[in-house]
């Protein structure tokens, strides 16, 4: 069981907290420790807006393990707001609503469960916009 | 590179499910092969290649261990764990061992114990060599990310998917040669379309399978003398930043390119003087990538050489001569010390049914973390 | 009881997830008849959804809505009867996501069906006091329901959270609240059970019905209203039948109460019920409108509340998302999808 690993990274998986660094301004996600583009170690929290589009999207059938219970189910590169692509499945969506450029917004969902005891994974997941 | 490194001896082990042998005896298998193989040559020193058994709950240490296995007594042991590129960067590394001096022969073990897993277990183990927290932690693993490749690949150039079939056949072509093949016999068409779907529109087909091996290599330094020996006659090892999203939008693999053209260029040759190549082949993405990375093909035009038999053993730039991963079968922690010891035989003209006429120059290149390490090697 | 000082909410929001399965479909399962006594659907969670996703996306609609610094709120308290952990609140999850730690309470409350109204009281005495500008309350639950009991008709899936804050600022102004307890076991679960036991019809007359009409008598009594005083009232709704006859008994008409029983559409929620259904009231009441809320919770007690709305909800809507999209968004899953869904199989 995973306690101090889940724990530590509970603020990029509940708000999308990434960051970005003080002197060029590169916004990272998930939060660097040190900058990548200009190796400054003055970084700080930046949150994401949580709106993007879909890069683009696979249905998975079969899943690694932790995820089999999900299956089948969409998983897609999501281009944010603020440019970083991250790697996040889609919920809530049927298949000719996961399209190339689709919007989406983040929500907050049961990633996996470490079994019936462990400890339960919350983080984001991508969803259609809700129609008005 | 500095002075040039032979390779004296070479074994491998039967790349298939290897039910009664374990992660340590498949590299003691293979090792042994590969001393036998080398005569009298005895290694000082032994590097052993492994990608997923700690995290599979077998023998870490796996250097030490093997050579105790082996009954080597005192020697210098290590390993070495790049992904799906470990074999490539042990060789290396012994190579480095050779070239500074410190050691006159060094035994490089590559093995892995696929078959030991379940295959979801098995996944979500590879799955770690991507990012662990933000891509194996969100439910991506190579197949998923191999799929996402493909959409991509199919929708960029307007390509149809079942064209990856031909790289997929050009593998299984070969392989049916191999007697040490995992999956040797051609693949058909019909085979090919009607396979289950694992990430969309990837298929079971598109993916190399995973089985267990060991492949083995014994070096020492060129006596640069002509000789009947085959050499490492360049190398190179590039990697770039990690995450699947840059082959992806990219649909490159620069790590790959680089990597090869570094390569080439430390064995004062250009890709027509090759006779045959070994290229990363996990997934039938991550295979046309790799081809269009070292220059086969351009952009986009992988799957339509492929089809026209371009890298068939009759073909102007063969590929995969004994199988590729996909046909041979993919020991990650193996690959890259598979291809240098298919890539031997095929230049010692002891390929077999599998030899390629003429065989003088080859490139072989494996690859980790989706395309993020590259490691090449130069034979001839 | 009411605050000293004028206290009210200041935003709101709900969360219904997108499955629904007809009461047909659980009858056609268990009885083989495939009765239809008018339409009926219940909500269901999707595999990835449990109280605390629930609270969570109706905590940030809340949050949307209110369009405050979280920093300001003391407290995120949220009811429940299906704990995703039984030991670590789920409030310290909602209020993380939503921002509002740590210089926040965060609790879980209990009472069956009506403990976030219960911490709806909490807020407003904590606001009303002055010890926080602003705290937030919810109920959220995935509805547990033996396979083949007659609750596995309705027991659905939602909830919504309120923010409390001070009356100038608020979209609906607390004129006061009640609460009628006594100790009566007609639903329980006991301590590592799965699912639910009830009393069948003694859940009714000397449960739901008792309490709810000495709150709420009380409540108008206490504010001197009467019925014909309320726009609108909403009631805890078990089914569709309970709300609408205690209405009736109590002399409210039915056309101010039925807009708000959502039971035939998202199913019974639980601690989210009462509350989705005040919030749909909140989405169509008018400024000066007058609002009855009474919850119900077996064990068992009702807490009752009378809120007028100010000029402020015009402006506050249009940052908020209305209830009515979430019962509009619905896919539909058979018994099999629905067992799968709700965990009921158990491969591993």
């Amino acid at each position: 069981m995973h306690f101090a690993r889940s724990w530590r990274q509970q603020a990029a998986n509940l708000r999308l907290v990434g960051s970005q660094c003080t002197s060029c301004k590169k916004i990272s996600f998930p939060e660097r420790i040190r900058c990548t583009q200009c190796g400054s170690t003055e970084l700080k929290d930046h949150r994401l807006s949580g709106r993007g589009t879909i890069f683009t999207v696979t249905r998975v059938f079969e899943a690694p393990r932790g995820f089999g219970s999900q299956v089948p189910y969409f998983a897609a590169l999501v281009e944010l707001e603020e440019g970083p692509i991250i790697c996040a499945m889609l919920t809530d969506v049927d298949q000719k609503d996961a399209s190339v450029g689709d919007k989406v917004t983040m929500v907050t969902r049961r990633i996996i469960a470490h079994g019936d005891d462990g400890p339960i994974i919350y983080a984001y997941k991508f969803t259609p916009e809700l129609e008005g | 590179m500095g002075d040039r490194i032979e390779i004296v001896g070479i074994g491998r082990t039967c790349a298939k499910e290897r039910w009664t042998r374990g992660l340590v005896d498949l590299a003691v298998e293979a090792a042994g092969a590969a001393l036998d193989d080398g005569g009298s040559v005895s290694p000082s020193a032994v590097i052993v290649s492994n990608a997923l058994g700690g995290a599979l709950g077998d023998q870490q240490n796996l250097g030490t261990f093997t050579a105790s296995r082996m009954g080597l007594g005192k020697v210098e042991a290590h390993s070495v764990s790049s992904d799906e590129a470990s074999g490539g960067a042990a060789l290396r590394l012994a190579s480095a061992l050779v070239g500074a001096g410190m050691h006159e022969a060094v035994l490089v073990v590559g093995a892995e114990k696929t078959s030991d897993a379940l295959p979801d277990e098995l996944e979500g183990v590879r799955a770690n060599g991507l990012d662990a927290t933000r891509e194996a932690g969100f439910g991506f693993g190579p197949a998923v990310a191999s799929g996402l490749g493909m959409q991509r690949y199919q929708a960029e150039y307007g390509i149809d998917r079942n064209l990856f079939y031909h790289l997929a056949s050009t593998a299984h072509l070969h392989g049916a040669k191999n007697p040490f093949a995992f999956l040797p016999w051609e693949l058909s068409f019909d085979q090919y379309i009607h396979s289950p779907v694992v990430a969309d529109p990837l298929t079971v087909c598109d993916l190399a399978p995973n089985c267990d091996g060991g492949a083995a290599v014994l070096i020492r330094k060129g006596s640069g003398r002509s000789s009947s020996l085959v050499n490492i006659l360049g190398s190179s090892s590039v990697s770039v930043p990690t995450g699947i999203s840059e082959p992806i939008a990219s649909l490159s693999l620069p790590a790959a390119a680089q990597c090869a053209t570094l390569a080439l260029r430390d064995a004062e040759l250009s890709l027509g003087d090759l006779s045959f190549l070994d290229l990363h082949d996990s997934s039938s993405f991550i295979a046309a990538l790799s081809i269009e990375a070292v220059g086969l093909a351009k952009r986009g035009e992988a799957l339509l050489l492929a089809r026209d038999g371009h890298f068939r053993f009759d073909g102007p730039a063969p590929l995969w001569t004994f199988g590729g991963l996909k046909a041979r079968g993919n020991a990650p922690g193996a690959n890259g010390l598979y291809q240098v010891v298919e890539a031997t035989l095929q230049l010692r003209g002891d390929a077999g049914k599998s030899q390629i006429d003429g065989a003088d120059r080859a490139l072989v290149q494996c690859l980790g973390s989706f395309g993020a390490t590259a490691v090449a090697h130069v034979l001839g | 009881m009411k605050p000293t000082r004028a206290v009210g909410v200041i935003g709101y929001g709900g969360y219904i997830p997108r499955y629904r399965i007809d009461a047909a479909e659980v009858d056609r399962v268990w009885r083989g008849s495939g009765r239809k006594e008018g339409q009926s659907f219940k909500a269901v969670p999707g595999p990835d959804e449990d109280t605390t996703t629930i609270a969570i996306q109706a905590a940030r609609n809340a949050m949307d809505m209110a369009s405050i610094d979280p920093n300001e709120l003391r407290a995120v308290w949220f009811g429940t009867e299906s704990k995703p952990y039984a030991v670590k609140p789920t409030s310290t999850i909602v209020a993380d996501a939503i921002g509002a730690l740590p210089h926040a309470n965060a609790a879980d409350w209990e009472f069956a069906c009506k403990p976030g109204t219960e911490a709806m009281q909490a807020a407003i005495g904590m606001v009303g006091s002055e010890m926080a500008r602003y705290a937030m309350c919810g109920g959220a639950d995935t509805a547990q329901a033996k396979p083949g009991d007659v609750l596995e008709y309705t027991t659905g899936a939602g909830g919504a959270a309120f923010i409390l804050g001070p009356g100038q600022e608020s979209v609906a102004v607390l004129q006061a609240s009640t609460s009628y307890v006594t100790n009566t076991t007609d639903f329980f679960r006991r301590e590592g059970q799965e699912y639910p036991n009830h009393g069948q019809r003694f859940t009714g007359e000397p449960a739901y019905f008792h309490h709810i009409r000495s709150s709420v008598t009380q409540l108008m009594e206490d504010i001197g209203a009467g019925p014909g005083d309320f726009t609108f009232a909403v009631f805890h709704q078990p089914n569709s039948q309970f709300p609408l006859r205690v209405a009736a008994e109590l002399g409210f008409a039915r056309d101010r109460v039925e807009p708000f029983v959502l039971t035939n559409m998202v199913g019974n929620t639980y601690s989210g019920a009462a509350m989705l259904g005040f919030a749909k009231a909140l989405d169509i009441a008018s400024p000066g409108d007058r609002i009855l809320l009474a919850s119900y919770g077996s064990g068992a007690g009702s807490d009752a509340f009378s809120y007028e709305v100010t000029d402020n909800i015009i402006e506050a809507r249009k940052r908020g998302v209305p209830i009515e999209r979430y019962l509009r968004r619905t896919k539909s899953v058979d018994y099999a999808m629905y067992a799968r869904y709700r965990g009921k199989l158990r491969p591993n």
